[in-house]
């Protein structure tokens, strides 16, 4: 029992600290950090090994620290050159309804960035392009956080659907089929929370009909998609669908728009048009698909040597533990992104020295407290995991919810991507243990499985790293805890939803 | 600290944890974990001077 509250300590110190006393996530993390390495090196007994725990999770935060900097870099330079202003006056002429607007961005265009790049990517891209469209920082920013999250599962070119298939033996056709279903469940509750977060009270109805209407044709993608066993564009395409439903849907709902096409025609004086202006976010779609396709092996690998804690516990030697396909790595596509359509605005005027200093300068100051917040968490989500504190977790979760554990899965999913931030990891921590569990209590691990990944995908959306992620690029750094009180609740709500499915699928 | 003297910690600090681990060496380990901690103490101690935010929210206390 006491192991069991001491392995709840740094969570629970994490969420006092971020909900109640509303701390910077800069600081929560760092509290978190001491304690959790201080419980795993008094009460556990790590011995020295705690500084190879450590120095994994700085790995680890390298990978998406990195990432945020290259993100962070084209954002400051497509707003120093205007490019963003440009793409704006677009938006607003062709969309002129705002909740569609709001909808197709967070929610679906999100969801198609997600499925090419992942790893924050959209949350970084699609924020700042809704604030200035008019949305608020935090209703920006939790609403790409929740409307993406669904398909976190699906995206990243497939790679959680990869991960839960290393660590189960279970086939994956099967569970990638249960991840349609349960993926379409969470495409709807998103989308639905994502026009409650909207607030507009009077176009809620109209919100969810536009949701339904979209996740029928997602859905179906998703499910034939998974069906061909097709999981490397499995996110980018049924992105693309609900991206080209919900404009069809504008198209036909529109009834001003040569008026307003004609006045941002007149109005624009710009030094390059919308073909300049969204060129770095075609270039990271065509510079994804193109490195895919290619595949190159150029890799940079960190291994870790293994440790026996002095309790007797082993933690395995790890190979490749953090490791970058130097073409594929998201930072080197956004940084080639970059400098491409940084030579285009040159040519056109649009570029000098001067901005360029001022993007270099903010980079560095809105990217610094987001670098260590997440280097403090992800060496508390290494620490917790070699400690086995995450198993204890996890166990006490099956323990305590017996014959309704159908309903807990997707939780300990979500658990397993609060703590790391990462789909991705949640299902290489939990994924062998749902089987297991599954396994022993008689339920179908493939359907077990299923809402133990779409549980993690959802739960990204809560994520701290992902939530510093948010408010970085929001430019509200320091006010993360005005974001959780728009997606915590949705989150876990659409969590239980897909519980409960999950329980009435398996009895 | 400013911004650009705290990545240069995180830099360095890193290269001891990882040179560290990889030749097996205690004293580069312990260095690189020391540091660390010392960054989050660093960052939870409301230092005037020393951490920007802490700093200014210590003075907002008093």
């Amino acid at each position: 029992m006491l192991q069991l509250i001491m392995s709840l300590f740094p969570i629970v110190c994490l969420l006092v600290c971020l909900l109640v006393l509303n701390l910077t996530a800069i600081k929560a993390s760092a509290w978190s950090l001491l304690l959790a390495a201080a419980i795993y090196f008094f009460y556990f007994r790590s011995g020295s090994g705690i500084v190879i725990s450590m120095s994994k999770g700085f790995g680890l935060a390298i990978f998406v620290v990195l990432i945020i900097w290259g993100a962070m870099l084209l954002y400051n330079m497509v707003k120093e050159t205007g490019a963003l202003e440009v793409i704006n006056e677009k938006i607003e002429s062709s969309i002129e309804d705002k909740l569609i607007q709001f909808l197709l961005l967070s929610w679906v265009f999100a969801s198609f960035l997600q499925g090419i790049a992942g790893f924050g990517v959209p949350v970084i891209v699609i924020t700042p392009i809704l604030i200035s469209l008019g949305f608020a920082p935090e209703i920006a920013a939790a609403s790409v956080l929740i409307g993406h999250s669904w398909s976190i599962s699906f995206g990243s070119m497939g790679s959680s659907i990869y991960a839960i298939n290393m660590v189960t033996d279970t086939e994956i056709g099967n569970i990638v089929l249960n991840m349609s279903l349960f993926g379409t469940i969470a495409m709807v509750c998103t989308g639905i929370s994502v026009c409650f977060v909207f607030g507009e009270k009077k176009v809620l109805m109209k919100g969810i009909i536009y949701v339904l209407i979209t996740s029928v044709f997602m859905g179906f993608t998703l499910y034939i998609m998974a069906y061909f066993q097709m999981f490397s564009i499995i996110g980018l395409t049924t992105g693309a669908v609900g991206s080209a439903v919900l404009l069809t849907i504008n198209r036909i709902s529109k009834k001003k728009k040569i008026e307003k096409e004609k006045k941002y025609l007149c109005g624009s004086k710009r030094a390059f048009g919308i073909g300049y202006a969204v060129m770095p976010y075609v270039l990271i779609v065509v510079l994804s698909i193109m490195f895919f396709v290619i595949d190159p092996k150029l890799q940079l690998c960190f291994d870790f040597p293994g440790y026996e804690t002095a309790e007797g516990r082993i933690i395995q030697e790890e190979n490749d533990y953090v490791s970058f396909n130097i073409f594929k790595f998201p930072l080197s596509i956004i940084l080639m992104s970059t400098v491409i359509s940084g030579i285009a605005f040159r040519s056109k005027k649009a570029l000098d020295c001067q901005k360029l200093k001022l993007i270099l300068k903010n980079t560095i100051k809105k990217c610094t407290s987001t670098t260590m917040t997440i280097v403090f968490l992800l060496t508390m989500a290494v620490v917790m995991m070699d400690s086995g504190m995450i198993e204890n977790l996890a166990l006490a979760m099956v323990a305590v919810s017996g014959d309704i554990y159908p309903v807990f899965s997707s939780f300990i999913g979500l658990l397993g991507a609060f703590i790391t931030g990462s789909n991705t990891n949640s299902n290489i921590i939990f994924g062998n243990f749902q089987e297991i569990a599954a396994n022993s209590l008689g339920y179908s691990a493939a359907v077990i499985c299923a809402a133990q990944s779409i549980g993690a995908s959802i739960g990204g959306a809560i994520g701290p790293t992902t939530v510093a992620l948010g408010a970085t690029a929001a430019h509200i750094q320091g006010k993360e805890s005005s974001i959780y009180r728009k997606t915590l609740v949705p989150i876990l709500v659409s969590t239980l939803i897909l519980g409960i499915v999950n329980f009435l699928m398996l009895n | 600290m400013s911004g650009s003297k705290v990545l240069i910690v995180l830099f360095i600090d890193f290269v001891f944890l990882y040179t560290g681990c990889t030749f097996d060496s205690g004293l580069m380990k312990m260095i690189g974990g020391i540091c660390l901690l010392l960054l989050a103490f660093a960052t939870v101690l409301p230092i005037k001077g020393k951490n920007k935010e802490g700093g200014k929210r210590w003075r907002r206390s008093c």
